[in-house]
Order: structure tokens, then C-alpha cells, then sequence
């Protein structure tokens, strides 16, 4: 098996048709990945847009402008004018919904650009691994819409090769993930806020820290442990309208639960905000951790039922290391296992899609990237839960599945005017590794678009 | 029945601007020819060119049944004469046309079908992407980077104080006839339109060793084949009745369907008062190396989406049907005798249907028969008229493009070729 067809298919986003970049994988594959983790490109796609700040910060004045009408209207008397108010009113959430949906829309343009486009695809893809493990979603809180985007950017792209330690915390504490699993409106009931609103915990951020994040579901914590975190993390919140750093974390004493917590076996004295840093500590230096983050790695780049032996590899670089993801990619680049199974991964729609542009050198424009992965069944930065998208082969080839992949291969050959030999466009998007059947096929297909998708929905193109 | 809404044109450059959006209109109206040297034209002509590709046998779209080599050497691949079961509709007794053409078949006694047989490109090569690129730059050997024919032929056409395009493609793309220096309107259909056939054949065929892709494809084919069933009938054959999958969400729709709505926002726009003029298509599916099938068949069902596919293009446009000449071709025919597979192989040349109120019905042109010593190679059908001769004739004609432009701009180096006389009504 060609190692630069590996390097570039199962750890990048497939080959282009720069002989130049092949040439320079294919003379050290290992090498071409482990550069890419020391100098990632700096994709110029995702400059400009908007911050997780501005983004909560528009969403916060939102809220607090549809507040204000609803008390005006209040204080106005029954006998007024219901109509215009309630149609200024959907007129606001209408003018609303646009902006979310064109930041949404900058922000697919943004992703899926960097990802055709960098010249380290490894890089991409491992923001996308770890923004999946990380997941927030806006598929069931629309609210959340625009600032998944701006979550991976700030929370997880900077973190990628460092500690995983800072990784986590820059996602807990991150106002989308707040947001998204309900920990910005958490309250200790025995807080003074608590005291006095009645309000109480919300446990959702913190059984998904250890369930998803951290330890994983038989990581070895208890009911009691998800409770602990919870109460631990009450506080830890979001800059509302006028703080001095609006939209942004804040940590908020009184709404923190008071008195010490046992958690995982030790007793964390009250505290306040640093209660959470001793908690995410020891949870980002467990060796459950270390065995679930190995795992989930081994499954996404190795087979959807690694072998255990990688798995404690990785477990081990891990613990090692105090939690050092670059090590820890670099362990995984070095395993044999990796470079010797190739084709046992089916790409996701997600995968899919980005190999087909970079195979065909087309770029793709925002809306026409966001109805593809809508119809292909992986909305981008839509995932249906906080556990993110599966990548196991069952997931993602059923027949509707298939039968759409091929649908959209059709349609995305017959859109460009590329007027490339299909022949050639086969050898340099398999790197040569094309096998006579699809050969002969593109040869004597009755059009250009026709080659194209056949090239595109082979299995040498659906596999990684 | 659809709206304006649902016909939005796009605009888009080519050559040099890859990928764009959105361009700004051209909005040149009349401007080009205040002091041209061509004829006046009037812009209410209209062409529409539909390319069959993948090599559309000819013999079986319209077979020479009168022949007497006809049924001898097509074989299992012969249709049978007029008034048998699954026969030929007749045309001019020598002649007829494929039964699966029948939506179509009215016309040519209305005198609004016309056929030349025998047609080819004048270029000598059977590789699909090759010919097809050469047809449609209008050339028999390539230049490096060239416009398409039809593009050039834009430059050539008043079109008036229109605010629209002259040009327009239909589909996903514009075709390579249509590409050039001219910028064209594109209209795109709103879904993606299924599976061709020809491409799930391919793709069974790649997913064979593929236990997951080719099991996974192999279920989604029974759930479309299942899906007329009706959920009440008992399968005698089991112990239960039989129950069809779970209906996908979206209807299945009709083989054809996708063409139909081709067609159908192409006569819609064309026959607005400011619109396009010329438009362009693309069909597949008729590359038929295996089990081409006579009567019925692979072929047949090509046929029948096309036929479809026209008719529905008449109605949708109207009284300016009386304007249209609408013209298929294809990259070159098929062998004349079936091959190992039931199928056909790469020929030479296959046949041309022009259609349209602004058409001389009839049939057109020589046909070289299919004698032995008539075939080409001992293989294919001879060309006995080139394309573009029938394409000038068209131009010429319909369009008021003068000849000394067809012979050197719109196909280069082709003064030998003359228009074909008597395709238009004039």
C-alpha cells in the first residue's frame, strides 16, 4: 500500500491534483504528517469572522430587546395596538434568524475552505476530531447556531498539539458550551442566588464532561461524582450585557454552590472558581481518560474496532506525557497499524465532500457545502446529540445512505466545466493506487461527468 | 403548474473565472451589431441543442428497416416492420421510428420531425470524451484550450433590447457547446435528480468485490423496485404478506422525470418575450455495450425519456414552438452489428432528429444502406453527412448566420462542408 496514498487519505483529506504536494508526501510520508504538527497553516478562510464574543453578545442584546417589548407591552394596558407589536416582534425574530443563518453560512464557508485548501490537511483534521469529541451543536438549541464555529476556532483549534488539560478547560469555560449544555444558567440551591430564586443545578455540562469528554461512560465515576461537578461548575457562566467583558466566561460567586465536594475520591474544599480547576485537573490527568481519548482516537484513525494493542499505545504516550496531544499524535503516526490498514474507514459525508472538492480542485461555496452535508445526513456543526457524530462504517452506508452519496456525486461532477482527462484526474486523486476496474470504467464512461462519479463513488474513494 | 419564481436564471462567467458566483449582467442590447455586416435576424427564432451522450445508435432510433440487409445483420437488435407487435411507427416506408419514440411520432405527419440519417462529426475517434469535446468545439482534431461552436454562434444573433442572455443551459452545467467568451444564463433544477441507470450499472459493477457498498446499493436498488407494491397484496409465496420497505421520505419519481423538468423549464423561459433564445441540454444513458435491448430494453428506456422529454418541451413552449428548431445529437453511432454482449460497440454514425414548428419535416440526406461493402471498417454505418453541414444549414436558415462566418468562425476550416439546403422552413 502506497504510504503517501495513506498519509494523505486516512490522516489528511485525499490528494489533490498538485504533483507537487504528492511528490513532496510521497518522499516521506510520516515526515510530511508530523511537520504538519509542528507549522500548521494559518487557514486565511477563517479570518474575519466572528468571535464567540460578539456572537453571545448578540444573542445576549437579543434576548434583552425581546424582554424589554414584552414588558413595554405589559406596562402599555391591555387595549393596545396587539398587532403591531407582535408583528414589529416577528419582524425582529425574522431579521433574527437571517443574521444566524449567514453566520452560519460564513462559518461553513470558513471550515470547509480550510479544510480544501490547507496545505495541512492533518492539522484540519484533527481540529475536526477533537471539535467532534467537543461536540456543540445547534441542532436542537438553535441559539447555539452561530457560535459553534467560533467554539472550534477558539476552543479546540489552539489546543490541538498541546495539553489536553488546556483544551479542556478552554471548552468548559468557553460561553458556546455554556450555552449549549445549560451550565451558564446553573445555580447552587444553596447559593445566595439560589436562595433566593429558587433556582437549582442543571447536571447537564457536568455528566457530559466525564461521560463524554473525559473519563467516558465506564470511566469509573458515580452518580454522586456527576453531582459533584455540577455543583463544583455552578458559577461558571457567561459576561452578561453590563459586565466588563460582555459574552465572555465569568465566574459568578453567587451563584456557586458553597461547602466542599467529594469527588472522585477526594474531598475539594469551597473554593469557588478554583474548585473547577482542581476538578478538571485530575479529570484531564485520569487514566481513564487517557483510555477513553486513546480509544476514540484508535477508532477514527485506525478501524472502527481497533486493535487493543494501539489503544494502550496511545493510553500510555498519554499518561506520559501529563497529557500531551502531540505526543500522543505522534505515538499515533508511528503505529504501524495505522499505515497498514487503510480502507478499513468509510469517510463520513463530512470526509466525503472535502476529498471530492480537493480531488477535482474545485472549491465549493458555502450554501452549496451546507445543502450537501444537510442531504447527505451531517449537517455541519449539527450533530443530534453532545456525543457528536459516530464515524463507524455502520452509520453512514445503509442503502438511502449509499444510493445518496452516488445522487450527489452525479451532481457535484456535472456542476464545474473542468475540462481534466477523468483518466488523469483517477491516477492523481488515488495517487495511482486506482485499481483496473475503475480504470477501465472512467476510461470508457459515455461522458466526463459520468467518469467523474464513478471515480468519486468507488471504493477506493468511499474508503480511507 | 411552476412560476416564474421557480424558473430563476443564474448568470455565470466562464473561461478564466473559475468558480464564480453571480456576475454582473452584460447588457448589451443591440449594441454589437448597430454596424455588423450580418443580416438582420429576427430574435424570435429560437434553438434548442440536446446532446445525447454516451453515442445514440442510430439504426435502432430510427431503423432502416426497409434495408434488406436491415434484419440480418442487427439481429437480436432488430425491430420488427410496421404493425407487427412491438414494431416500427412508419415514417416513409424505407424508414421508420422506434416504438419507444412514439410521443414524437405525430410529428413527422404534421411535417414538424425531420431525420437525417448517417450523420457523424467528420472526426476519427471512438473515445466518448474526445469526440464528444471535438463536436462540440466544432473541430475534427483538437487546439488546445477552444470555445464551443454554439458560443460563437451567440455573437451572431441579435438579440435585441432583451435584458436576458441569449444563451441558456439547463442542468447543472454548461456544456462545453455553450462555453466561451459569450457569457450565457444557467438554469439549475432545485434537487438532485436520481441516479442515472447507466451510472448504477458502473457502480454495481465497482462495488462487486465491496461487500458493504455493493450489498448496501443492491438493497437500495429492491427498495425502488419495491416500492409500487401495494402494502395489502398477499405473497402467495410466503407466509406473510408482503410488506414493502419503509417509503423514503422524498416520492420516487418517474424515470424521465428529471429530463421532463429540463425541458420544461427550458420552454418556459425561452418562449418568455425577453428571454433566451438558445439553450442547451444534456441526456445520458445511451452508451448500450450490454443488453441494449430491441423493442424494450436499455435503449428503449433512453428513448422513452427523451421522447418525453421533447414532447414536453412543445408544450411548455407554446406558440413559440412555431419559432423552434430543436436539434439532438450525439458524439458518433454504434456498430452495426450487436456484439458479444447483446449490446453495441463505438461506430460511426448514428441519425440527427431536428424538431420543431420552424422545421422542414422529413428525411433528410443520403443513407449509405448497410450492404457489407457500404459499412465502414466492415463495422459501422458511413457518414454520408457531416454535422456541422447540418448545423449550418440550421444556422444559416433559422438564424440568418451568414456563410462565410460558418465556414471559418463558427466551424473553423470546414469551407468544404456546405449548409445543408431544406431543414427550415423559410
Amino acid at each position: 500500500m502506497n504510504r503517501a496514498f495513506v498519509a494523505m487519505t486516512r490522516f489528511g483529506y485525499g490528494a489533490g491534483s498538485d504533483d507537487s504536494e504528492a511528490r513532496a508526501v510521497a518522499s516521506d510520508p510520516q515526515g510530511w504528517l508530523k511537520a504538519q504538527l509542528d507549522h500548521p497553516d494559518e487557514p486565511s478562510s477563517l479570518q474575519g469572522l466572528p468571535s464567540g464574543a460578539d456572537q453571545m453578545v448578540q444573542l445576549l442584546d437579543f434576548r434583552f430587546q425581546r424582554r424589554q417589548a414584552i414588558l413595554a407591552r405589559k406596562a402599555g394596558g391591555m387595549a393596545d395596538d396587539n398587532g403591531a407589536a407582535a408583528a414589529e416582534q416577528q419582524q425582529a425574530s425574522r431579521l433574527r434568524g437571517k443574521d444566524v443563518q449567514n453566520v452560519y453560512l460564513a462559518e461553513v464557508g470558513g471550515r470547509v475552505g480550510a479544510a480544501i485548501q490547507s496545505r495541512t490537511p492533518f492539522y484540519e483534521r484533527l481540529v475536526a476530531f477533537w471539535g467532534n469529541h467537543f461536540t456543540v451543536s445547534g441542532r436542537q438549541r438553535p441559539e447555539v447556531r452561530p457560535l459553534s464555529g467560533s467554539f472550534e476556532r477558539e476552543a479546540i483549534r489552539p489546543h490541538v498539539t498541546g495539553k489536553f488539560h488546556d483544551m479542556l478547560l478552554a471548552s468548559t469555560r468557553h460561553p458556546a458550551m455554556g450555552l449549549f449544555l445549560d451550565n451558564a444558567v446553573s445555580v447552587g440551591p444553596d447559593s445566595p442566588a439560589g436562595l433566593r430564586n429558587h433556582r437549582g443545578v442543571n447536571e447537564n455540562l457536568g455528566r457530559e464532561i466525564m461521560e463524554l469528554h473525559t473519563l467516558g461512560v465506564d470511566g469509573g465515576y458515580t452518580e454522586e461524582d456527576v453531582r459533584a461537578l455540577a455543583r463544583i461548575l455552578t458559577g461558571w457562566s457567561i459576561g452578561r450585557l453590563n459586565a466588563p467583558e460582555p459574552g465572555r466566561f465569568r465566574f459568578f460567586p453567587a451563584l456557586h454552590e458553597p461547602g466542599p465536594k467529594q469527588f472522585l475520591g477526594r474531598t475539594i474544599p469551597e473554593s469557588g472558581e478554583e474548585e473547577g480547576m482542581i476538578a478538571l485537573a485530575m479529570l484531564a490527568s485520569h487514566p481513564s481518560t487517557a483510555h477513553h481519548l486513546a480509544l476514540q482516537l484508535a477508532k477514527h484513525f485506525v478501524a472502527d474496532n481497533p486493535p487493543p494493542a494501539v489503544v494502550q499505545r496511545l493510553a500510555l504516550a498519554y499518561m506520559k506525557s501529563g497529557g500531551d496531544l502531540g505526543i500522543v499524535t505522534r505515538t499515533l503516526v508511528a503505529q504501524p497499524e495505522t499505515w497498514s490498514q487503510f480502507g478499513s474507514k468509510i469517510k463520513t459525508p463530512y470526509d466525503f465532500v472535502i476529498s471530492s472538492a480537493r480531488a477535482l480542485g474545485r472549491p465549493i461555496e458555502a450554501r452549496f457545502a451546507a445543502n450537501s452535508f444537510n442531504i447527505l445526513g451531517q449537517p455541519l456543526f449539527g450533530a443530534p446529540s453532545p456525543a457528536g457524530w459516530p464515524d463507524d462504517a455502520a452509520s453512514w452506508t445503509g442503502p438511502e445512505a449509499v444510493m445518496l452519496r452516488l445522487q450527489w456525486a452525479q451532481a457535484f461532477a456535472e456542476r464545474g466545466h473542468d475540462e481534466t482527462d477523468p483518466n488523469l484526474l483517477t491516477q492523481a486523486a488515488l495517487m495511482g493506487m486506482a485499481d483496473a476496474g475503475l480504470t477501465q470504467a472512467v476510461a470508457r464512461a459515455e461522458s466526463r461527468p459520468m467518469a467523474v462519479a464513478m471515480l468519486l463513488g468507488s471504493p477506493m474513494f468511499q474508503r480511507r | 403548474m411552476a412560476t416564474d419564481s421557480a424558473f430563476l436564471l443564474r448568470r455565470r462567467h466562464f473561461l478564466g473565472l473559475l468558480g464564480a458566483g453571480a456576475a454582473a449582467q452584460a447588457g448589451l442590447p443591440g449594441l454589437a451589431f448597430a454596424n455588423s455586416p450580418f443580416a438582420d435576424t429576427p430574435h424570435d427564432n429560437r434553438l434548442v441543442m440536446i446532446f445525447l451522450r454516451g453515442a445514440m445508435d442510430g439504426l435502432s432510433a430510427v431503423p432502416p428497416y426497409g434495408d434488406p440487409n436491415y434484419q440480418n445483420l442487427r439481429g437480436k437488435l432488430a425491430l420488427a416492420e410496421p404493425g407487427a407487435p412491438q414494431g416500427v411507427l412508419p415514417l416513409d416506408g424505407h424508414f421508420g421510428l422506434h416504438p419507444a419514440l412514439a410521443p414524437i411520432h405525430p410529428l413527422f405527419a404534421l411535417g414538424e420531425l425531420a431525420i437525417v440519417h448517417a450523420t457523424a462529426g467528420g472526426y476519427d475517434t471512438r473515445s466518448h470524451f474526445d469526440a464528444q469535446d471535438l463536436l462540440e468545439m466544432g473541430l475534427t482534431q483538437r487546439r488546445g484550450q477552444f470555445s464551443g461552436w454554439l458560443n460563437r454562434t451567440l455573437g451572431d444573433i441579435d438579440h435585441g433590447d432583451s435584458h436576458a442572455r441569449l444563451g441558456l443551459a439547463v442542468g447543472g452545467t454548461v456544456p462545453l457547446m455553450l462555453r466561451g467568451p459569450a457569457q450565457v444564463d444557467s438554469w439549475e433544477p432545485p434537487h438532485m435528480r436520481p441516479v442515472d441507470p447507466i451510472l448504477i450499472d458502473a457502480m454495481t459493477r465497482l462495488y462487486a468485490h465491496d461487500k458493504l457498498f455493493g450489498a448496501a446499493l443492491a438493497d437500495a436498488i429492491n427498495t425502488d423496485s419495491l416500492s409500487g407494491v401495494d402494502p395489502m397484496a398477499f405473497n402467495p409465496a410466503r407466509a406473510q404478506p408482503s410488506i414493502p420497505p419503509a417509503a423514503s421520505a422524498r416520492p420516487k419519481p418517474k424515470p424521465g422525470q428529471a429530463f421532463m423538468d429540463l425541458m420544461r423549464a427550458a420552454g418556459h423561459l425561452l418562449s418568455t418575450p425577453q428571454g433566451p433564445r438558445i439553450a442547451m441540454a444534456d441526456l445520458n444513458g445511451w452508451d448500450t455495450h450490454v443488453a441494449q435491448g430491441a423493442g424494450t430494453g436499455r435503449l428503449a428506456q433512453a428513448l422513452t425519456v427523451l421522447a418525453n422529454g421533447l414532447d414536453t418541451l412543445r408544450t411548455s413552449l407554446g406558440p413559440a414552438w412555431r419559432n423552434t428548431v430543436v436539434v439532438t445529437v450525439t458524439e458518433f453511432g454504434r456498430t452495426a452489428a450487436p456484439n458479444g454482449t447483446d449490446g453495441t460497440d463505438h461506430g460511426t454514425a448514428s441519425a440527427t432528429f431536428l424538431l420543431g414548428g420552424a422545421v422542414k419535416g422529413g428525411v433528410h440526406g443520403d443513407f449509405p444502406g448497410l450492404a457489407a461493402n457500404a459499412l465502414l471498417e466492415n463495422r459501422d454505418l458511413r457518414m454520408a453527412s457531416d454535422l456541422r453541414g447540418v448545423m449550418k444549414g440550421v444556422l444559416a436558415e433559422h438564424l440568418g448566420v451568414p456563410r462565410g462566418h460558418l465556414d471559418r468562425a463558427i466551424f473553423p476550416d470546414s469551407a468544404v462542408i456546405p449548409p445543408m439546403d431544406g431543414l427550415v422552413k423559410v
